[in-house]
């Protein structure tokens, strides 16, 4: 059978799978299976062996580590003494809320790496206050929705584990090229919300004034969440540990700040641990299912000629990163960001490097273009977690919400696409 | 599996004293937690879908849809058990064994993966069965998954 009629069973075999609301990984599963047993020729045990040798591996037991410490911050409330501390040290700009809700999930960010947590808890958080001073609906809940994906840019981010655990990239190399970045991102976003303000001052009551000794208190309360930040992080960096170690150790500090707080419950534990299962699972069902479709593809031949399509058209590599661009932004208004991660990083990732770009410098972008994607309808699981915390706004008002935002994100894809070196300087220095 | 994960943050504690012994067991764990664990998940709708479409579908027609979808994960699971078996049987049968100085019977971890699709086989038969009886009574089954 030729090439084409063998990829074109494939991929319209998967797309009416997708279509049809089959669940992610079975669809890529049967078609897998399909390809296995009428192409490949090769046993149905690839199954259980590609989960297998992805899951028996050290920097993947990051993963449900990190869900996990997340998990606890949310469920434990930790996070409102968070979203205060940040009301008080820049809650003063124009639309001072909404930028408190950006930058109390830069911090977020920096503790759990999971976008669609943060969404729900700083929309049963933050929302109830904004609407009580008067904030326009669309500044607020746009805020939230995208303060969100944030989560996912700043380290540690449990998309950037398993990007490196998939491209056997270090993922400490990862984690310290997504903060800078991430830190310029975070600004963007909170000067969008000024200059929004500004120009049109009817979205946002007047911002409270705080004075300099309530700042000081609200700098000490979040001291804690500070300090566990920097020793994970810190740890990471400076090569003491390894992504995984820091993990449990953030974990277990995490218990530790909760019970120092009176906050943690039996019932809150148990739940963050099922957190961390379900998201796991979850993840690594797709991931292996999408690890042996891929194999699939390349025993073929797809992913070569695709990779010679590609990188034959007449445009430049820029041009040709571009429409790889494009392919992402059409993708994340349906995919979720680890099933459009694992489904097409055999393709991209051999056509990134003939094109001379750094892997990590992808998976930092590639982080930003799926974040971009997780506000986009209609497939942005952060609009409709979101729309599930504030049934009573229309989703499109979260949409129309989240619309300026879009700006500065695409905007930082192309800044780092034409300054690389704001991802690779840090790993660079610090490896 | 709660403790499961429970004594994999211990475990990574160990790792501070050099034993050599984390490194191995955590991705064992980590193995036991994902597969054992993705039968629950599924009850907990925890695997994601695109329902961009189907939600737009007339009821009837999406219950029906989402019959044989359900009818394919079945499916799918029974091939993923197949394969579970294939591939903890082989390991059995050549009695492989890890290559660090403990010497763990790789059967041990690895037979989670076949029990872990297999309850997730045997769950699918329950849900298929109640998908069967509600479509038969016009209900629809395809309750919308706020995701």
């Amino acid at each position: 059978m030729s090439l084409e009629l063998m990829s074109v069973t494939l991929l319209v075999g998967l797309v009416l799978l997708l279509a049809f609301g089959v669940e992610i990984f079975v669809a890529i599963g049967l078609v897998a299976s399909l390809g296995l047993l009428l192409f490949v020729g090769q046993p149905i045990q690839q199954f259980a062996f590609s989960g297998w040798d992805l899951m028996n591996s050290f920097t993947m037991t990051a993963v449900p580590l990190f869900i996990f410490m997340g998990a606890i911050f949310a469920n434990t409330g930790v996070i409102r003494t968070l979203f205060l501390g940040a009301d008080k040290l820049i809650g003063n700009l124009p639309g001072g809320v909404a930028c408190s809700v950006l930058g109390a999930n830069a911090i977020f960010g920096a503790i759990s790496g999971s976008s669609i947590a943060a969404a729900a808890t700083f929309g049963k958080i933050a929302f109830p206050q904004m609407e009580e001073s008067g904030y326009d609906p669309r500044l607020g809940l746009g805020s939230i929705a995208v303060g969100g994906t944030l989560s996912v840019l700043i380290p540690p981010s449990i998309i950037l584990v398993v990007y490196g655990g998939w491209q056997e990239v270090s993922v400490a190399q990862l984690f310290a090229g997504g903060m800078i970045p991430g830190i310029i991102l975070a600004s963007f976003l909170v000067l969008t919300v000024v200059v929004q303000v500004k120009l049109n001052p009817s979205l946002a009551p007047q911002a409270l004034k705080f004075t300099l000794r309530e700042r000081l208190t609200a700098l000490i309360e979040m001291l804690p969440f500070l300090a566990v930040i920097v020793i994970v992080l810190g740890v990471i960096f400076a090569g003491v540990m390894t992504p995984t170690e820091s993990a449990a150790m953030g974990a277990l500090l995490s218990i530790v700040l909760a019970v120092a707080y009176h906050r943690i419950t039996f019932a809150a534990f148990k739940e963050s641990m099922w957190t961390a299962v379900k998201i796991t699972a979850m993840i690594a069902f797709v991931m292996f299912t999408a690890r042996v479709l891929g194999q699939v593809f390349q025993y073929i031949g797809l992913t070569k000629a695709f990779s010679a399509f590609m990188v034959q058209l007449p445009f430049g590599r820029y041009g040709i990163f571009a429409i790889i661009c494009v392919m992402y932004l059409i993708m994340g208004m349906f995919f979720d960001s680890f099933s459009m991660m694992v489904l097409t990083l055999p393709f991209v990732s051999p056509l990134i490097s003939e094109l001379g770009f750094s892997l990590i410098w992808f998976g930092v972008v590639f982080v930003i273009l799926a974040e971009i994607g997780l506000v986009t309808p209609p497939f942005g699981l952060n609009l409709f977690v979101l729309h599930g915390v504030v049934p009573k706004h229309d989703i499109m008002t979260i949409v129309i919400g989240t619309l300026p935002f879009l700006l500065p994100m695409l905007a930082m894809v192309v800044i780092l696409t034409a300054f690389p070196k704001l991802v690779l300087w840090l790993p660079g220095i610090l490896y | 599996m709660m403790v499961l994960v429970l004594v994999e943050v211990f475990m990574r504690y160990i790792l501070n004293r050099p034993l050599m012994v984390a490194d191995e067991f955590s991705g064992y764990i980590l193995v036991a937690l994902t597969f054992l664990g993705a039968a629950y998940t599924w009850k907990e709708r925890g695997h994601v879908r695109i329902t961009a479409m189907i939600s737009r579908l007339p009821p009837r027609v999406a219950s029906w849809t989402r019959l044989i979808g359900l009818v394919l994960v079945f499916v799918f699971a029974i091939i993923l058990s197949w394969a579970g078996y294939h591939f903890t049987a082989f390991s059995f049968r050549l009695g492989i064994s890890s290559a660090t100085w403990l010497h763990t019977p790789l059967q041990v971890p690895q037979i989670t993966i076949f029990v872990g699709f297999i309850l997730l086989a045997l769950l699918l038969i329950v849900e298929v069965a109640k998908a069967i009886v509600n479509v038969r009574c016009g209900r629809s089954i395809d309750e919308e998954r706020a995701r």
